[in-house]
């Protein structure tokens, strides 16, 4: 087994069986950020691609200032925003209303994650981005603003829409659990 | 509800997403490494798109030259026709002027000439009864040519009949034509192969007239001869017994599958693309080497202080003088030699070897030194003369005595053992490297040689009486600009300074010297596999 510095240093000189590896290792945890952003596992696997290809010939500037994994996430991401940004030129993201819901906080706690990612892929568009680079990726709104192009008020709108959606959801899916006494996934 | 609970359900998401796992299907590899190949691919493309474009340039260039020589020759040639047109009147003059102004521009390494040459254009001359003055416009008379009816095209075909004896052959078609011309310029290359082409004035009673005259007869029968060769040559046919029998190629039938041998068969290519590549790599790769090389340059004194031994006032500035004069002095330096490098990290190198150094210094001196009153035979103003004597026998009377000036050349010999450190700015077929090192150098003998007559040459080697220290260290610093001429050798040029860290005399002479030398070197290097 390679280390991972010799993985990159494979990589870098174009090696295909370091590339392979290094695919290898880190393919599955991306495809979960890709089905993040988008709405089917066809789509995401595109970014996937498409994300990787980025990864390798990018990885000659690559300065090992943080993890790996966490570059790699991140050219993830941006290849994501990417393909959604187009998506967002069709259809622009606006100011939102916030549903009604009650005040109470929905745990997501013991709810397998493919439960929870099909949720947030079934978000509206702008939703779902705002949601996951605020709620998982942890980026602030007014960071979130500049990437996207939209005002911070947009951000905060469309992420208040987004929790009210999946706060919904996951009220419905424990409701469900209680009154059907079936076992979480 | 506060901020921490709020946070509380995003971490909460981030915590589920942590580890989470999916597996992608086998085809996403097969699209990435079908787009890292595409990229690789594009490089090449590249790269081909500028090769191409060099080639593209080149012939455009080329062609230029080609056409600029051809534009040249012509007018130069049209030139020649125009001084050598003469005007003639008699009607029986025409055949004789056809050909001697043929046989006279026939001259040898002339190459082939297009319509409307020598013998035409007298020919049309003579008939029109027209002069043009030698040196007029060679167009204006072209163009007075073509003006002419088809009248003239007979004399031409008679001239042609005539000079070919009756051989018909230039008349009928361009094959024969085309024949005629290259059998004409592979025989014999010096001669001259002149094409009428049609002129459409009108009456179209020109034909395509191919006239192919030669400077002897001899030259021209040749011609006719081969050009019936090449004529029979395409209906000969062999007899059967040469013609070989069809051969019938048996494929062996294969019941694998298709699709396994193509594998199979890919699978070999790679592998030996993959070992030429090795191999290619191996070529490439420049870990050792050795050089032979020669250097060529300047000697600067670099303002030497002198300080002589005094012995008495007369003496010590005498002798400060000669020391002086002597050590200021500035002049050429050679050396040859060989060396060895090797490659210690991918832009450092590690080179040394060793070299012979000639130094050559001219001085004036007004003076000459006296050993122990020894008048009969002075000695060369020199550091040797002035100390050596001294320094081997202290009850040694020396005594500097004025003269006329008089040169003196110093040539100093030394064995070098240089080291130095080279960083690879530019490693591809051309190099540029920067080289820092050290040179111990080992002082072998000077020789002291003044013009004129009266006074002898010396030459002293190293040891306690020579004004030189024995063995010094000097500092080097220089470039290298290489090309690398195939697999295993490159040439390079050297530019470099060096510059001793003490002085080249002993300290007990009073000079201090650190010549600065800047010489430029060859160096042929041989690189190891």
């Amino acid at each position: 087994m390679l280390s991972e510095n010799e993985l990159i240093e494979g990589c870098r000189k174009g090696n295909r069986a370091s590339q392979k590896a290094l695919y290898e290792h880190y393919c599955r945890k991306m495809l979960v950020v890709c089905l993040r952003y988008s709405k089917t596992t066809a789509e995401a696997e595109d970014i996937l691609q498409e994300g990787f290809v980025k990864v390798f010939s990018a990885l000659k500037d690559f300065r090992q200032e943080s993890k790996l994994e966490t570059w790699i996430t991140r050219i993830m991401v941006n290849t994501a925003l990417n393909v959604q940004r187009r998506k967002l030129y069709l259809y622009p993201m606006v100011d939102v209303e916030e549903l009604n819901l009650p005040d109470t906080e929905v745990s997501v706690s013991g709810i397998h994650f493919s439960q929870l990612l099909e949720m947030i892929q079934t978000l509206p568009h702008g939703c779902q981005i705002v949601f996951n680079l605020f709620a998982i990726e942890g980026f602030s709104h007014k960071e979130i603003a500049e990437q996207l192009g939209i005002s911070e008020g947009t951000s905060k709108s469309q992420f208040a829409r987004a929790k009210s959606l999946m706060q919904a959801k996951l009220l419905k899916e424990s409701t469900y659990y209680e009154r059907y006494g079936e076992a979480k996934i | 509800m506060n901020d921490m609970e709020k946070r509380k359900f995003e971490d909460s998401f981030q915590e589920a997403f942590k580890d989470a796992e999916v597996n992608p299907s086998e085809n996403v590899w097969t699209n990435i490494e079908l787009d890292l190949e595409k990229a690789d691919g594009d490089k090449m493309k590249r790269r081909l798109v500028f090769f191409k474009m060099l080639a593209a340039a080149s012939i455009v260039f080329a062609m230029s030259v080609a056409g600029i020589g051809y534009y040249v020759f012509q007018r130069s040639d049209m030139g020649n026709i125009a001084q050598q047109t003469t005007p003639i009147t008699d009607q029986n003059k025409l055949k004789d002027s056809a050909s001697t102004s043929s046989l006279k521009n026939d001259s040898p390494g002339s190459s082939l000439q297009e319509a409307d040459t020598n013998a035409n254009v007298s020919g049309n001359e003579t008939q029109t009864n027209k002069s043009l003055a030698p040196g007029a416009d060679a167009q204006q008379r072209k163009d007075e040519l073509l003006r002419q009816d088809a009248g003239l095209s007979p004399t031409a075909k008679a001239n042609d009949e005539t000079r070919n004896g009756g051989n018909k052959r230039s008349n009928n078609g361009t094959i024969a034509k085309g024949a005629t011309a290259l059998i004409a310029a592979d025989q014999n290359p010096n001669s001259t192969v002149s094409q009428t082409t049609p002129k459409a004035n009108g009456s179209d009673k020109t034909a395509n007239t191919t006239t192919s005259t030669s400077a002897t007869s001899t030259q021209d029968d040749l011609i006719i001869s081969a050009s019936a060769a090449v004529a029979a040559g395409t209906t000969r046919k062999l007899p059967e017994l040469y013609q070989p029998a069809e051969p019938k190629l048996q494929l062996p039938v294969s019941n694998a599958d298709p699709g396994r041998l193509l594998l199979a068969k890919l699978a070999d290519e790679e592998k030996k693309f993959a070992l030429e590549e090795k191999n290619q790599a191996k070529k490439k790769t420049e870990n050792l080497w050795t050089s032979v090389g020669f250097a060529a340059g300047g000697v600067n004194a670099n303002n030497p202080s002198v300080a002589p031994v005094p012995s008495n006032a007369l003496y010590s500035a005498n002798s400060a003088n000669t020391a002086s004069t002597q050590s200021k002095a500035s002049g050429v330096s050679y050396s040859v030699g060989v060396s060895v490098g090797t490659k210690i990290s991918n832009r450092w190198v590690l080179q040394g070897g060793i070299n012979y150094l000639t130094q050559n210094y001219d001085y004036t001196a007004n003076s000459v030194v006296v050993v122990n009153n020894n008048f009969a035979s002075p000695k060369a103003a020199s550091l040797n003369e002035l100390f050596a004597p001294q320094l081997l026998d202290a009850t040694a009377t020396t005594t500097v005595a004025q003269t006329f000036p008089y040169n003196i050349n110093n040539n100093v010999r030394f064995v070098n053992v240089p080291l130095q450190a080279g960083y690879l700015v530019v490693n591809r077929k051309f190099g540029f490297q920067l080289n820092a090192g050290v040179s111990t150098d080992v002082f072998l003998q000077n020789t002291i040689t003044p013009d004129g007559g009266g006074l002898t040459k010396t030459t002293q080697g190293s040891g306690d009486e020579s004004p030189y220290r024995s063995l010094n260290f000097s500092g080097l610093m220089g470039t290298e600009f290489s090309y690398r001429l195939g697999d295993r050798y490159r040439l390079s040029l050297n530019p470099g300074l060096r510059y001793p860290f003490s002085s080249v005399y002993k300290s007990n002479t009073g000079v201090d010297s650190t010549p600065l030398t800047f010489d430029v070197g060859l160096r042929f290097r041989y690189i190891f596999h």
